[in-house]
């Protein structure tokens, strides 16, 4: 999370700094820079110092482990369960009402929404989410989820089953 | 469509395993199998075995414990330092390494 770190207390040192001189406060000129430098000594320090002590104390998440999955026929619940039971977060989102049903039945996260229409950040956590599966028998549907999604989970995260003439 | 240059790198698990024959291998077979392979070599035929079979379709490589590898349609882009496993769904296969094939 980046942000304004130390705004106020530099806003209010400043302020208070430039009243104090024009009061004739001993060392008043030094209040402004001493508050700069401390804001951004901490600044610095949590930037080079939060990702070893996350990982030294075990709460530094490696990779996103998660898997959005699109379409919940046979094939991607099985694939779903497998996941899920290998300590992948997993969420389907299908637009059919009965897969979906079919889906939660077997405790897998899943969500009715239609791709073309519906903003899926609104119903899911994509933050958590490091990989797409796209596994409808749409080729359309799964090259638009591919468009779709290719900004959030990057070329490399993105994944599309093929379609062969027969 | 069989031709690998015609899918992408975003083509998932084969170039010959397209929605008709998961959806129906995942009928005819609803389980999912592993099987350890020893190295890049041994991978890649086990692959081929896997791939060759009409009750088997590979969609994973599992490395060490619970770190799970989706299974491009291109292998190569899958280093394999001998600790991981393919994870394939179908019929339970009985596949021979690839030195006891050449045996």
């Amino acid at each position: 999370m980046v942000g304004p770190r130390g705004i106020v207390a530099a806003g209010i040192a400043s302020l208070f700094g430039l009243e104090l001189m024009k009061q004739g406060v001993k060392s008043a000129e030094l209040i402004t820079p001493l508050v700069f430098m401390i804001v951004l000594g901490t600044v610095l320090l949590n930037a080079t110092t939060a990702r070893p002590f996350a990982k030294l104390v075990g709460v530094f998440q490696q990779d996103l482990k998660g898997v959005l999955i699109i379409g919940s026929s046979s094939f991607s619940r099985i694939v779903a369960k497998y996941l899920k039971e290998n300590q992948r977060e997993v969420v389907i989102v299908d637009n059919n009402p009965s897969n979906v049903k079919l889906a939660k039945q077997m405790g897998i996260q899943a969500i009715n929404a239609n791709i073309y229409s519906d903003d899926l950040s609104e119903n899911l956590e994509l933050s958590d989410m490091g990989y797409l599966m796209a596994l409808t028998g749409n080729a359309s549907v799964n090259q638009k989820a591919i468009e779709n999604f290719s900004g959030q989970f990057g070329e490399k995260g993105t994944y599309r089953i093929i379609f062969l003439k027969r | 469509m069989r031709d690998p240059k015609l899918n992408s790198e975003q083509a998932l698990f084969s170039h010959t395993d397209d929605y008709i024959k998961l959806v129906n291998l995942a009928r005819k077979h609803p389980e999912i199998n592993e099987l350890t392979v020893k190295d890049t070599n041994d991978f890649l035929h086990q692959l081929s075995t896997l791939n060759a079979s009409e009750n088997s379709v590979p969609l994973f490589v599992k490395i060490l414990a619970n770190d799970i590898q989706i299974l491009p349609a291109d292998p190569t882009q899958i280093s394999i330092s001998g600790n991981e496993k393919i994870v394939y769904l179908g019929q339970k296969l009985n596949v021979l390494s690839s030195e006891a094939s050449q045996d």
